[in-house]
């Protein structure tokens, strides 16, 4: 018999490991316990619903998380988990387990996307549970050095270990290739990707290959072929919820905005309370000027939000907005009113407000309120810091409403050149310049602003093509440093800084400028694909030349 | 559903399909409420101490576990009838479901424990629902179970790139009539009694997994490694 027969039936000592049981009911907890210990499990600790759950797992580290699919409260098992998943509070490793009675079976099972590492269906034994924890505890740690490497970001190097570990997965071989499918989507490596799932696939019709492979073939820009992967996902698994949201994307890149808000319609229907299929709804109806859908949708937003951190101030300009181009004048301007209290008149609210309460006014004919508004906006616009694309369009159009040209035009060539490959906001802007009637002017902006960084880029480009690194590296940071919000022209520029330290040597300076630039990108976007795989070549670079980091 | 001026809706045009399946989920859900009471009571110090009581008791809790397992096996058909039901398809080692059945059904045979044997399956790995297949290998060892004459034998093999289990007994066999068509289970026999809607589940819930056209059965046999009956459970 192999080793690993042996490994993966080996006993498992469950005294040192931690337990933590999620159930709201006392004598559930207590039956569980007792049952934990039968095997020998002593470390355990006890959670009565959602939120006390999160205090316990922010203050210690289980091993063993049991956790009933009903909680009896608005918050159920398979939302916890994905919360904690994406709150990032659960580690690779901890094993997850969720326990349901028979009536609920189907529910934890048809939620494909986020599972659970095993589910269990009530009553069970002691044994069975003992046997089930023990083959989890195995694949984990024969997975574990992979996790490791996840967890310090090597993430390239996570999926060369997956390659190695494929021979002697046997049981996880599955495991193995679903990580390695991860991993390499998450650095870039899309064509690679596909083939991983396309291999699965050829074994076996598996909802998360297909959605891997569809992913792969968005991101290669081949939205056709993924727009059908997520529609035969959608055929054989209608909750295959975030399938909505790819298909949805799909479609918009396939300029069929139309498609895209009927998906999300469907994706609504299924399950209305998530708020980003809601706010993607909302931005779909509102570009396809179905105003009464795009009301609801933002609406909706505001009303599960309400009490989760999850609104910005910038949900409510959308509602507001909505109002406004409905003629709705009052209604938009009791939002506003709305925002502001809601987060107490903190400055980002006062930017929108003031913005929308200038266009509002405009249109409802109060000059003077107007005027003030709009004085207020531009003030606080200038000197913020964090401006979304949204509340720069509203503001490119509140400075046309009011006849200051110039400062639309600025702001307009500033969002461009920050977004010069984002079709989606340059999409946006032309549309809204076509609303306010000035279509041509509008697209010449626009096609001249991004025109500027494509020629930057070019320029860089072809020098480092001719042989002068140095001068496209120069180039390119000059180009990062006029457009510090351009996550691309950012991390251009640190890519060639690294491709320059790899061929001349380890220098200091241009060190510290790559860590900054690839910082700058992490505290907007932590899971921008080209950073994270830029910020493992500068390890590796580093580790190369023997520098500390 | 609804109707005007308080007349209820005509008999003939009832859904009865969909209101058999509704009234057997609240009746399976009653049905857990009250095996969980079986087993708080089981659990008193005054029942611990009366053998009777605990055999009553035991008799409760597996007659009512039986009938939870037939009500569940004619939701799924309805379910898989009306395009419902989930899978969930996922990769396992084919030994670790027979630990999963053994573990099951162990503790029903008592001291007969020499009666059952499981063999196989390590290093073996296929595509399946492990739940749906655990409950057709839990009802074929259960008839096994009701027939055998002393021995009844679980075990796995590969077939043709997927997987084949085999339940078999030292019994009589199964009736003739049950192995005409090939012996693959094909009909629903509704006047065979118990093991009728057991078996046409068992076949069509099979038939849900797929590979490239092939797709699984139910295949029953005479004689086998125990010369009694033998049913085989094929997975592409």
């Amino acid at each position: 018999m192999a080793a690993l027969r042996n490994a993966k039936d080996a006993p498992v000592d469950f005294q040192d490991k931690t337990f933590l049981v999620i159930d709201d009911i006392i004598g559930v907890r207590s039956s569980m316990r007792i049952t934990i210990s039968t095997f020998g499990g002593v470390k355990v600790d006890m959670a009565a619903n959602a939120a006390d759950a999160f205090n316990k797992i922010e203050h210690r580290n289980y091993d063993i998380i049991l956790c009933d699919y009903s909680l009896g409260e608005a918050k159920d098992g398979q939302q916890l988990l994905e919360e904690l998943k994406r709150r990032r509070m659960i580690r690779n490793a901890t094993i997850f387990m969720m326990v349901t009675a028979e009536r609920g079976y189907e529910k934890v099972v048809s939620a494909v996307e986020l599972a659970p590492d095993d589910y269990l269906i009530k009553p069970f034994s002691g044994e069975v549970l003992r046997t089930r924890l023990q083959h989890l505890i195995h694949k984990k740690t024969f997975l574990a050095p992979i996790y490791e490497l996840m967890e310090r970001q090597e993430m390239r190097k996570a999926a060369e270990l997956c390659d190695r570990l494929l021979s002697k997965a046997g049981p996880y071989l599955l495991d193995v290739l679903r990580l390695k499918g991860e991993l390499l989507l998450m650095i870039s490596e899309f064509t690679d990707a596909s083939k991983v799932y396309e291999h699965i696939l050829a074994m076996r019709e598996i909802p998360w290959a297909r959605m891997g492979l569809a992913q792969a073939q968005y991101f290669l820009e081949n939205y056709e072929a993924a727009a059908e992967g997520f529609k035969k996902i959608l055929a054989g698994h209608p909750n295959y919820l975030s399938a909505y949201d790819w298909l949805a994307k799909a479609y918009t890149a396939l300029g069929d905005e139309v498609s895209a808000q009927r998906v999300l319609m469907d994706g609504v229907a299924k399950s209305p309370r998530t708020l980003q299929r809601q706010k993607d709804l909302g931005e779909s109806a509102y570009q396809n000027e179905d105003l009464d859908t795009a009301q609801g949708a933002f609406e909706a937003v505001l009303e599960f939000g309400k009490f989760s951190s999850f609104t910005e101030p910038e949900d409510f300009a959308n509602l507001s907005r909505t109002f406004l181009d409905k003629g709705e004048y009052d209604q938009a301007l009791t939002v506003m009113n709305n925002a502001r209290k809601t987060f107490e008149n903190s400055p980002q609210v006062m930017l929108h407000a003031s913005v929308m309460d200038s266009m509002i006014h405009d249109k409802a004919g109060n000059k003077e309120a107007a005027e003030r508004a709009f004085g207020e906006a531009r003030t606080l616009f200038d000197a913020a810091v964090n401006k979304p694309e949204s509340l720069a369009l509203d503001m490119v159009r509140s400075c046309f409403q009011h006849g200051d040209q110039a400062a639309g035009e600025k702001i307009t060539q500033e969002l461009v050149k920050n977004n010069h490959d984002n079709p989606a906001v340059l999409k946006r802007t032309e549309q809204m310049f076509q609303r306010m009637g000035m279509h041509d002017q509008g697209k010449d902006l626009i096609h001249t602003s991004s025109r500027e960084v494509i020629a930057l880029n070019n320029r860089a480009v072809k020098l480092a093509q001719a042989g002068d690194l140095k001068g496209s590296v120069e180039l390119l940071m000059q180009a990062a440093d006029q457009l510090r919000a351009n996550n691309v022209v950012v991390l251009n520029a640190a890519h060639a800084i690294l491709t320059y330290l790899g061929q001349t040597g380890w220098d200091e300076r241009l060190a510290n400028i790559v860590h900054e630039y690839l910082d700058t990108v992490k505290q907007r976007d932590p899971q921008h694909k080209k950073y994270l795989s830029l910020s493992a070549i500068y390890k590796d670079l580093a580790l190369k030349f023997g520098v500390k980091v | 559903m609804s109707s005007s001026k308080g007349q209820p809706e005509p008999l003939a045009t009832l859904d009865f399909a969909s209101l058999f399946a509704s009234s057997i989920h609240e009746i399976k859900n009653q049905l857990f409420l009250l095996l969980s009471a079986v087993e708080q009571v089981s659990q008193e110090d005054w029942v611990r101490e009366h053998v009777s009581a605990q055999a009553a008791l035991n008799r409760l809790d597996q007659g009512g576990a039986q009938i939870s397992q037939k009500l569940a096996r004619l939701l799924g058909l309805y379910r898989i009838s009306k395009g419902h039901y989930q899978l969930d398809i996922a990769y396992h080692e084919a030994a670790e479901l027979l630990q999963d059945v053994e573990l099951e059904i162990r503790p029903l045979l008592g001291d007969n424990s020499a009666k059952l044997s499981v063999e196989g399956g390590e290093e073996l790995y296929g595509f399946f629902d492990r739940e749906i297949v655990r409950g057709i290998l839990l009802n074929a060892v259960h008839n096994a179970l009701r027939f055998c004459a002393g021995k009844v034998r679980i075990s796995v093999v590969g077939e043709d790139g997927g997987l084949c289990f085999l339940v078999e007994d030292d019994g009589p066999g199964f009736p003739s009539e049950m192995l005409a068509d090939g012996a693959v289970q094909t009909k629903l026999d509704l006047q065979g009694g118990g093991t009728g809607l057991g078996l046409y589940f068992s076949a069509t819930a099979a038939a849900l997994h797929s590979k490239q056209g092939r797709t699984g059965l139910v295949r029953l046999q005479n004689g086998g490694a125990l010369n009694g009956a033998s049913f085989a459970l094929y997975l592409p």
